[in-house]
C-alpha cells in the first residue's frame, strides 16, 4: 500500500465485554462519534466517513453490527464495541 | 477493560467519549496517557504508564499486517499500533489504526483478514484460522517453453497453532514445491512459489488444494488457470545506426522492426543520451515575467510571452516539447476513456487526488510511482494539489514536480476525472471531462498520458472559454528546471497535441510504441536534426522493450558525426522527404532541407496565408541526397508555406517570418 495516514490524526477504539471463548454469534456496535468526519477512500477516492470500511469488514466477517451516533448507557446487547474518535477532537 | 494511546489521552480527553466514560488522563512526560477510566457499569479501569511495546506511538501508517503475541497487528518498521491487554475477563483495543481509513492490503493483509484478526482475539478464540493470498490464479497470457512464478501466501490469521496436512497441485503445466505439511503458528506465514511453464500452446487449468485443521475452513481449493501462446520474437533490420550529417542539417534513417514470431510483439522504445552533459542549442527561450498574487476571482491580468513555433527545448535535463502543427510531431488521435476509464473521485474546488501509477515513470531521472492529480488542470509528484494561480515555469513556488496540460484557476463545475492504464500501449491516461473553470464558463476537455518509457503528451479535445490565461510545460521537483510551452498566452486549440519527451536533444522517433502482428514488421523512422549543434560526435542508445520472453530489452546504439561530409552513397538518405526549414522563426533567411531517395526533378515554391505564391524557390532535377534551399525575404511578417513536389511526393511545411 502507498497511502500513508497519519496515525496520530485519527483515533478508533476497539472494546469489547465479557467475552466469551467460542460465542457462535457476534453482535457488534459501531459508535460513530467522530463529527461525521469524512476522508477520500484509497481504494476507490470516494469521499466517505471511516465507518463505511469497517462495517465491509465486519460484513466480510459475517459479523452482525448496528452503528449508532450515541452511545446506549446498556450495551449489554453487544459483544463489541467499536469507538470511532475521528481526527484529533472532533469526538 | 485497558486502553492505551497517547492520542487518546491527549487528543480526546476533554471529549464526549471520555465524558460518557468518565474517564480522565496524566501527562507522564513524552506520553499522554489515561490514568483511570470508571465508565458504563463500572467496568472500565485503566493504569497508567502502559508501555508503547515499540516506542513512538505516533507514527504514519501506511501498512497493516498480522503479527504474534500480543502485538497481533503491527505496522511498517515493526512500530505496533494495536495494543492489546488481558485483564478481569475483559479485552480491549486502543488504536490509532483504523481498518476502515486504510486501502485495502495486499497478499494475506486485506481488511477483511485483518478484521478476522481483531474478532479472533476479542472473543477469545482459541481456533486457528486460514487465509489465502489469492482465492483463484489467473496467469494470463504466458509462452511455450517460458516459466512464470506468482506467490501464494498461507497465514494463520487466528490463535492457536494451525495445522496444514496436505497441500496438493494438480492441472498440467502447474507446478509447486512444498513440503507435505506445516504448521503455522498464531500470525505464522509462509509464502510457496507457483510455477507455470508448458511446452505446448493452449489453455491450461488446474487446482491448489489446502487440507488443514481451521474448524470453518478445513478444505480450500484455488483454481489455476493460463493461456499459454507461441511467443512473438522481435528482429531489428540494424543493430546499430550512425549517420554523419553537416551543421544546420536534417536527416532521416529507419529501422524496421519484425515480429518473426507466432503471437502480437508489443514493443515501447526510450531514447537515452549517452553523451556526458547536456547538449544544448543556440536558441534563446526565456521570458522573465515576475510572479504576482492575485485571490480567487480576481482579474488576470498577466500576458506572457506569444507562443512563436511549436517547439522547444532542451531545458537543463533534456526534455524537448514539440507539437501537432510541426511536420515531425505527434499526431492528433483522440483516445476517449470516458466510457472505459475510471472516475479518479477528483471533485469541487483546488482539490486532488493520488492515482497509483500503473508502472514506474521517470521524471527528470526519478523515479515515480504515484501522481496527484488536481481539479486546477495539473498533476505533481509532489504533496501540493491545491495552488489555483497558475505562474512561470520554472520557478520557486509550488507545485513542483509538475506535469501542467492546463495549469489555471479551474474548477469540477459539471465535469468528470477519468484514469485508464492502457495495456497494449504502455501508457496512463489521464482525462478532464468536461472540466470547467472557478468563474464558471467553458468547457475543457483534455488529457495528459504518460507513458512507459517516459514519454509525455498532452491531447486538447474540446477547449471553450478564456484560454490564454494558463500555464503549460513542466517543471521538476525543486523548481530549478523546467519547459514553458505557454503561460498566459493563446496557444491551446482544439485538434491540438503536444509531446515532451527526455530523450537526446538531437534525435527523435516517429513512433515510441506500438504493437505489431505474427509475421508484420513496422517502421520506425530516426530524425536527426543538427541545427544549432557545434561539430562533433553525438551518442544516444535506443532502448527497446517488449514483450519477446528471449529479449525483452534491446539497445541499439546511435551515433550523429556533425560536420563536413563528402559525396558517399552509403550516405544517402532512404526515402524522398520534407525536412523542414531552420531556423524557424527566422528573420532574414532560413533553410528549407529535403531528401531524395533518387534523382528527381523538385520544385519547392513559396506560399502566403491566402494561398498566393510567393515565389518559386527550386524548379530542377537533383541527385539523390540530402539537400538544402536558402531563403532569403525581404517581405512582411507573418506565416508562410512551403511545398515541395516530385513525381511521386507532395509535402508542406509551416514557417513563420519575424522582422
Amino acid at each position: 500500500m502507498n497511502i500513508v495516514i497519519k496515525l496520530y490524526l485519527m483515533v478508533m477504539l476497539l472494546l469489547i465485554f465479557a467475552v466469551s471463548a467460542g460465542a457462535q454469534t457476534i453482535n457488534a456496535l459501531i459508535w460513530d462519534n467522530d463529527n461525521a468526519s469524512h476522508y477520500t477512500d484509497p481504494d476507490d477516492y470516494q469521499s466517505r466517513g471511516s465507518e463505511y470500511g469497517l462495517q465491509r469488514a465486519l460484513q466480510a466477517n459475517g459479523v452482525t453490527y448496528t452503528t449508532l451516533t450515541s452511545l446506549p448507557q446498556n450495551l449489554s446487547a453487544y459483544d463489541i464495541v467499536f469507538v470511532e474518535l475521528g481526527i484529533y477532537c472532533v469526538g | 477493560m485497558y486502553v492505551e494511546g497517547s492520542n487518546v489521552g491527549y487528543d480526546h480527553y476533554t471529549t464526549a467519549f471520555f465524558a460518557h466514560l468518565g474517564a480522565g488522563y496524566a501527562n507522564t512526560g513524552g506520553e499522554n496517557l489515561i490514568n483511570s477510566i470508571s465508565g458504563v457499569e463500572g467496568t472500565f479501569a485503566a493504569p497508567n504508564d502502559f508501555p508503547f511495546p515499540d516506542g513512538d506511538p505516533d507514527y504514519g501508517v501506511d501498512e497493516l499486517r498480522a503479527g504474534q503475541g500480543t502485538s497481533f497487528l503491527t505496522c511498517q518498521g515493526n512500530r505496533v499500533r494495536a495494543v492489546c491487554y488481558d485483564a478481569d475477563g475483559y479485552r480491549a483495543i486502543c488504536s490509532s489504526i483504523i481498518l476502515g481509513v486504510l486501502a485495502d492490503g495486499e497478499f494475506t493483509n486485506t481488511k477483511a483478514s485483518l478484521m478476522a484478526r481483531y474478532l479472533g482475539y476479542l472473543t477469545g478464540s482459541t481456533e486457528p484460522n486460514i487465509c489465502v493470498s489469492n482465492e483463484e490464479f489467473d496467469f494470463g497470457i504466458q509462452y511455450v517453453n517460458y516459466e512464470s512464478t506468482i506467490p501464494l501466501g498461507i497465514q494463520n490469521l487466528g490463535f492457536a497453532d494451525l495445522n496444514i496436512s496436505s497441500i496438493a497441485i494438480s492441472g498440467a503445466g502447474f507446478t509447486m514445491d512444498s513440503e507435505p505439511s506445516y504448521t503455522l503458528e498464531s500470525g505464522g506465514e509462509i509464502v510457496l512459489d507457483v510455477v507455470f511453464n508448458a511446452s505446448e500452446a493452449g489453455i491450461y487449468e488446474g487446482e491448489i488444494t489446502i487440507a488443514s485443521d481451521d474448524p470453518d475452513d478445513d478444505t480450500i481449493v484455488i483454481e489455476l488457470s493460463a493461456e499459454c501462446l507461441l511467443p512473438p520474437a522481435i528482429v531489428f533490420s540494424a543493430d546499430e545506426l550512425s549517420v554523419q550529417i553537416e551543421q544546420n542539417q536534417i536527416a532521416n534513417r529507419i529501422v524496421t522492426i519484425n515480429n518473426a514470431g507466432n503471437s502480437d510483439l508489443s514493443f515501447a522504445i526510450r531514447l537515452e543520451d549517452a553523451d556526458a552533459g547536456a547538449v544544448s542549442r543556440n536558441i534563446v527561450n526565456s521570458s522573465d515575467f515576475d510572479g504576482v498574487m492575485l485571490s480567487k476571482n480576481d482579474y488576470d491580468y498577466r500576458e506572457g510571452p506569444p507562443v512563436i513555433c511549436g517547439f522547444g527545448g532542451p531545458d537543463d535535463f533534456g526534455y524537448k516539447w514539440i507539437d501537432s502543427n510541426e511536420p515531425n510531431g505527434p499526431d492528433y488521435e483522440w483516445f476517449n476513456i470516458s466510457t472505459i476509464g475510471q472516475n479518479s473521485g477528483l471533485a469541487g474546488d483546488d482539490n486532488s487526488v493520488s492515482l497509483t501509477l500503473p508502472f514506474t515513470f521517470e521524471f527528470y531521472g526519478q523515479p515515480k510511482t504515484s501522481v496527484r492529480v488536481a481539479t486546477n488542470g495539473y498533476l505533481t509528484f509532489g504533496s501540493d494539489g491545491g495552488v489555483y494561480l497558475n505562474d512561470l515555469i520554472p520557478g520557486n513556488n509550488s507545485p513542483n514536480d509538475v506535469i501542467a496540460p492546463f495549469w489555471d484557476d479551474l474548477h469540477q463545475q459539471s465535469g468528470t476525472n477519468y484514469y485508464y492504464h492502457d495495456v497494449d500501449n504502455h501508457r496512463f491516461i489521464i482525462q478532464y471531462n468536461n472540466w470547467g473553470f472557478f468563474s464558471g464558463g467553458g468547457s475543457l476537455t483534455f488529457q495528459v498520458q504518460l507513458y512507459e518509457n517516459g514519454g509525455i503528451y498532452f491531447y486538447y479535445n474540446s477547449m471553450t472559454g478564456t484560454l490564454n490565461s494558463a500555464t503549460i510545460g513542466i517543471e521538476n521537483n525543486n523548481g530549478t528546471d523546467g519547459l514553458q510551452i505557454a503561460y498566459n498566452t493563446g496557444y491551446v486549440q482544439n485538434g491540438l497535441a503536444v509531446r515532451l519527451s527526455p530523450g537526446p536533444l538531437w534525435l527523435s522517433l516517429d513512433l515510441e510504441s506500438g504493437t505489431i502482428p505474427a509475421g508484420s514488421s513496422q517502421d520506425i523512422t530516426f530524425t536527426f536534426d543538427s541545427n544549432g549543434l557545434d561539430e562533433g560526435t553525438y551518442n544516444a542508445e535506443t532502448i527497446v522493450y517488449s514483450n519477446d520472453p528471449a529479449i525483452p530489452e534491446t539497445i541499439i546504439p546511435v551515433t550523429m558525426i556533425c560536420g563536413p561530409v563528402g559525396i558517399d552513397d552509403d550516405l544517402l538518405p532512404y526515402q524522398t522527404r520534407l525536412n523542414g526549414n531552420y531556423p524557424n522563426p527566422f528573420n532574414a533567411a532560413t533553410f528549407i532541407s529535403f531528401d531524395l531517395a533518387e534523382k528527381a526533378q523538385v520544385t519547392i515554391e513559396i506560399f502566403n496565408v491566402l494561398g498566393q505564391k510567393v515565389i518559386t524557390l527550386v524548379d530542377e532535377i537533383k541527385e539523390a541526397g540530402t539537400h538544402k534551399v536558402k531563403w532569403e525575404v525581404d517581405i512582411t511578417s507573418g506565416m508562410y508555406f512551403y511545398r515541395m513536389k516530385t513525381s511521386g511526393y507532395v509535402s508542406t511545411g509551416k514557417m513563420v517570418l519575424l522582422k
